[in-house]
């Protein structure tokens, strides 16, 4: 795909008057390598080419895509735009403006050490099955499943403002996970997410994961819930890890910050949003620890880092929370412009080719804070500490939550006291994040990338990322799954 | 103008494949789709676009292992890059054979061996294409025609041999007016919609949708399978004051769809929600929506896989033949029940068959793919993935009916809570099938005979198996419900007791 073929249809839409239109040609090359109960299970690559076309024409934006990259495709792709944004015309209220970008010619990728597909599958199949034998080497555990997965995304993005942008981000990811049985009670522990842990880089990314390192661990802690009690019911300290931590600032706050769900777009699917325009800058949402930051410069190793979205804003750093105040959201040009913010946050993200781009987290971190998490947990007399999320659930406008982990650490006087299975926390955003008393420090910082952030209809799935430290909150209601 | 490829075209690209595989024990499966989908909120269209694609997956198969491939290029220089890929693969996968640790060694590349460091360094290799030969990859240049006695259509240990011809019964859910379905049709309804909506001073957000699909699916040992079909889809979410209404359609007809009569219901369900009326966390007497059920149900009916019975990891391991469900719950997995949509075949060409999934309140039988069907000497069930689901599972939903409509079964109670749509549903104890989530929009109380108001912010929390252990009544009015690309299920009303909120 050369440039000319995106300017070919920059130039069919500038000639049919678009008020502003963009292109992106894709190219998405991905392996995925899997093993199942000590066995491979899955040798798969896919590669997915095509172009999609965004129009905005008379207040009416419309969207169409294509495989054909020949000039009659091409040219159909943009029919098809201008076709559905008529007809979006025709059922418009306000009026649809952009906010404020300098065109910009450039191009950026992902650092990679080790290029993936230069790997033999079969080394990659080995390692895994290297986690399944050490996951497998105790009696009691009765299934095992280990993934890696490597994405390559190739775009080449120009819109009739002037911009052209080339990337090439890569993507590698990984992560294992067991079960255990005792009669009719399985348990599961997974490493370092049920939906494994993503970053942008190359294979080395595999061995940054420590797979094979966790994988004892993983299976002592199976086996060790079967034996443990229910988390008891009650008000305690909380510690959040970050693999769940991660799950908290994207269900309460990251989803919550999308500016589209203010205009009610997601109102349908995904819902609205608790916080109100009106709050913005003037709400307290959090204690003075949480301090949350889109696309923060230091973690472009976060599998949501894009050095520009797909409507060519650069990931621009936003201050969601500063000191607990509501201070901004993630937005798209057109609902910066409505909201009158200055600047989209460079936060518009499209699955593939084939798909409109939407509001997504890309990176959203929650800032740490100044001393290590060994110095918070022994300040706490009675609490748990949990590790892995294992379900979510929350209210229409990201208010009210549930949330569950695989495994809950009792804490007594400041040390790990033992084990609780099936342990459940619930609250409410604005008050749980008030409750906040420590984030620790930089030290004990990582970023979690989940590779299946669902949003918008069709149906698109998007790799998220969230920086954190572990960190304390003060008197959450905990309790057992069953309880 | 909506519309997909021919089985003709489709042959052609099969043919150019199985000519490149040269003899190769090859599957290739062809998705198309041609849609659009406009999407509105705050009574204006906000979104607003065509998605149109071709997915052509690749399958290679050599002494018992697989490998997948896929594309959206259906070039032959596309189509030869695939087969070559899948050499490869096979190679590395035998290759996996080895005991971990032991992989094959091959030559390191000089790309892989560039910035290789530490333990992943040494596995920065490439394998090359004559390899496959030399390690057996098939029956490397035999024509198709005469495949090898033995390892015959590449089957063994790990993966069943490639299937041969099968036939297949006609599921009827393709609408050629697909073909004039446009998005100024589309907008033309929506904008009669908003304008009732805003008369009735509410305002609503929504989808309209239409959708042609083909589904290809050959292999090199002569089996062939194919399927046309096309999906409308409405609806959408009505706001007036506090209340929220929902209301949603699906049909394969577009005649069947009726856009006025779903808004008509989103905006009513409002108008009776716009009261708020507290209720205590406590067990109450719901009805389920035909939606509602679908979605609670849904982590349930997923368990029913023989292959996860099998391996303990499904909450119906030691439950075949018992009564675990209200003796009013019968349900089949059933392709061809009229209203019913989806492939007559799985994801590698086998036959779907209907399969009784509970027998009142019993758990009768569970669905397999071919190799779970041969491993467990179980008759296959055609209910396997390929490439066009996530998992092997139930997909096609027939929940027995009863003889009321839902509006009687209403009329007889005393005190029910209507539930219209579920939201962030989630299973919190695999071991007992412990689920919790919220009621999307406004739930309904229904008191001495008429609709008191809505409640929002619901949350319930209590077993899946439990919930359809209590349920006492289902309606004879149904609804297809279809998220997912292919299936669906068709639900009554359900009436359930002791429904728990928390």
């Amino acid at each position: 795909m050369s440039h000319e073929k995106i300017l070919f249809v920059l130039d069919l839409l500038q000639f049919k008057k678009v008020f502003y239109g963009d292109a992106r040609f894709v190219h998405i090359k991905q392996r995925i390598v899997s093993a199942k109960n000590g066995h491979p299970s899955v040798l798969e690559e896919k590669e997915s080419l095509g172009l999609g076309v965004r129009a905005l024409k008379n207040n009416g934006w419309g969207f169409g895509c294509t495989a054909d990259l020949s000039t009659r495709g091409l040219e159909r792709a943009v029919s098809r735009a201008l076709e559905t944004a008529s007809a979006s015309a025709k059922v418009r209220v306000f009026p649809t403006e952009l906010s404020h970008e300098a065109p910009i010619q450039t191009s950026w990728k992902t650092p990679v050490r080790i290029d993936p597909w230069q790997v033999d599958p079969a080394e990659q199949v080995a390692y895994l099955l290297e986690c399944e034998k050490r996951l497998r080497s105790a009696k009691g555990i009765i299934l095992t499943d280990s993934r890696m997965e490597f994405v390559k995304k190739f775009q080449i993005f120009g819109s009739t403002q002037g911009s052209l942008i080339e990337s090439l981000k890569s993507l590698a990811g990984g992560g294992l996970s067991c079960k255990a049985i005792n009669g009719h009670e399985l348990q599961k522990r997974s490493y370092p997410n049920p939906s494994y842990d993503y970053r942008c880089g190359g294979y080395e990314v595999i061995s940054d994961l420590k797979l094979k390192e966790e994988s004892f661990r993983i299976r002592d802690e199976a086996l060790l819930l079967l034996k443990s009690r229910p988390c008891p019911e009650g008000k305690r300290d909380l510690i959040l890890r970050d693999s769940i931590l991660a799950l908290q600032i994207h269900e309460s706050l990251g989803h919550a910050a999308e500016l589209d769900r203010v205009y009610g777009h997601e109102d349908n699917f995904g819902g609205r949003t608790f916080l109100k325009p009106a709050m913005l800058d003037r709400e307290k949402i959090g204690s003075r620890q949480v301090t949350l930051v889109a696309n923060r410069p230091e973690d472009k190793s976060g599998a949501g880092f894009a050095a520009y979205d797909d409507e060519g804003v650069p990931a621009r750093e936003t201050r969601v929370v500063k000191e607990g105040l509501f201070t901004g959201y993630l937005s798209s040009r057109e609902t910066a412009a409505r909201s009158g913010l200055p600047r989209a946050s460079g936060s518009m993200v499209a699955e593939d080719w084939s798909h409109f781009p939407l509001i997504r987290m890309t990176n959203l971190s929650l800032l740490p804070g100044n001393r290590p998490v060994e110095a918070i947990v022994s300040e706490v007399r009675e609490g748990i500490l949990l590790d892995t999320e294992s379900s979510w659930s929350i209210d229409e406008e990201r208010g009210d939550f549930q949330i569950g982990a695989e495994i809950a650490w009792h804490v007594k006087n400041g040390k790990i006291a033992g084990a609780y299975k099936n342990p459940l926390y619930r609250g409410n955003s604005t008050r749980f994040w008030k409750q906040c008393s420590e984030v620790a420090d930089a030290a004990n910082y990582r970023i979690t990338g989940f590779p299946d952030c669902g949003k918008g209809g069709p149906m698109q799935q998007a790799f998220v990322s969230h920086g954190c430290s572990p960190a304390l909150f003060r008197g959450v209601e905990c309790y057992a799954s069953g309880s | 103008m909506l519309r997909v490829h021919d089985r003709e075209r489709y042959r052609k690209i099969a043919g150019e494949a199985f000519g490149l595989a040269k003899g190769g024990h090859l599957e290739i499966t062809l998705r198309e789709q041609s849609g659009f989908l406009t999407r509105f909120a705050n009574n204006e269209i906000h979104q607003n676009g065509f998605r149109e694609f071709l997915k052509i997956s690749l399958r290679m198969i050599a002494k018992g292992k697989s490998a997948r491939v896929e594309t959206t290029d259906p070039s032959r220089a596309s189509l030869a890059s695939c087969v070559e890929r899948l050499k490869a693969l096979l190679q590395s996968r035998r290759g996996s054979d080895h005991e971990p640790g032991q992989a094959a060694r091959q030559p390191q590349s000089e790309q892989g061996a560039e910035g290789a460091s530490g333990e992943l360094g040494q596995a920065a290799r490439q394998c090359r294409p004559d390899q496959a030969a030399e390690a057996g990859w098939s029956g490397g240049g035999r024509p198709l025609a005469h495949p090898a006695p033995r390892d015959r259509r590449g089957g063994g240990q790990d993966e069943p041999a490639l299937l041969s011809k099968q036939s297949y019964r006609a599921v009827n859910d393709f609408d050629p007016k697909i073909a004039s379905g446009n998005p100024d049709h589309s907008a033309r309804d929506i904008a009669e919609a908003v304008r009732e909506i805003k008369k009735n001073g509410a305002e609503a957000s929504g989808y309209d949708s239409a959708v042609c699909r083909h589904v290809y699916i050959a292999n090199s040992n002569g089996l062939e399978a194919w399927h046309r079909s096309s999906a409308f889809r409405f609806g959408l979410t009505a706001r007036k004051g506090q209340g929220v209404g929902y209301a949603s359609g699906f049909s394969a007809f577009q005649k069947e769809i009726n856009k006025q009569e779903i808004f008509k219901t989103a905006l009513q369900r409002a108008g009776q929600a716009v009261l708020p009326v507290r209720v205590k966390p406590g067990r109450y007497t719901v009805i389920f929506s035909p939606r509602a059920m679908a979605e609670f149900t849904s982590p349930l009916f997923e368990d029913m896989n023989a292959r996860k019975v099998a391996d303990k990891n499904s909450f119906f391991w030691g439950k075949k033949g018992k009564r675990i469900f209200s003796k009013i719950l019968t349900v089949e997995d059933n392709v061809y029940f009229p209203g019913q949509t989806g492939l007559p075949f799985d994801g590698v060409g086998l036959p779907r068959k209907k399969v009784l999934l509970v027998d009142k309140g019993v758990v009768r039988n569970f669905v397999n793919d071919r190799k779970a069907a041969l491993d467990f000497r179980q008759a296959p069930t055609g209910h396997g993935a390929g490439s066009l689901q996530p998992s092997t599972m139930p997909v096609n939903l027939v929940v027995r009916n009863g003889e009321e409509k839902w509006a009687d079964l209403l009329e007889r109670l005393d005190h029910a809570i209507f539930i219209p749509h579920i939201w962030y549903h989630q299973v919190t104890n695999a071991n007992t099938l412990l689920a919790t989530g919220l009621i999307k929009g406004s739930a309904l109380v229904w008191r001495n005979g008429a609709w008191q108001g809505g409640i929002q912010h619901v949350r319930y929390s209590q077993s899946l198996v439990e919930v359809l252990h209590r349920i006492i009544d289902v309606s004879c009015d149904k609804e297809m419900i279809k998220d997912k690309e292919h299936g669906g299920s068709l639900w009554p009303f359900t009436v359930v007791e002791g429904f728990r909120i928390v």
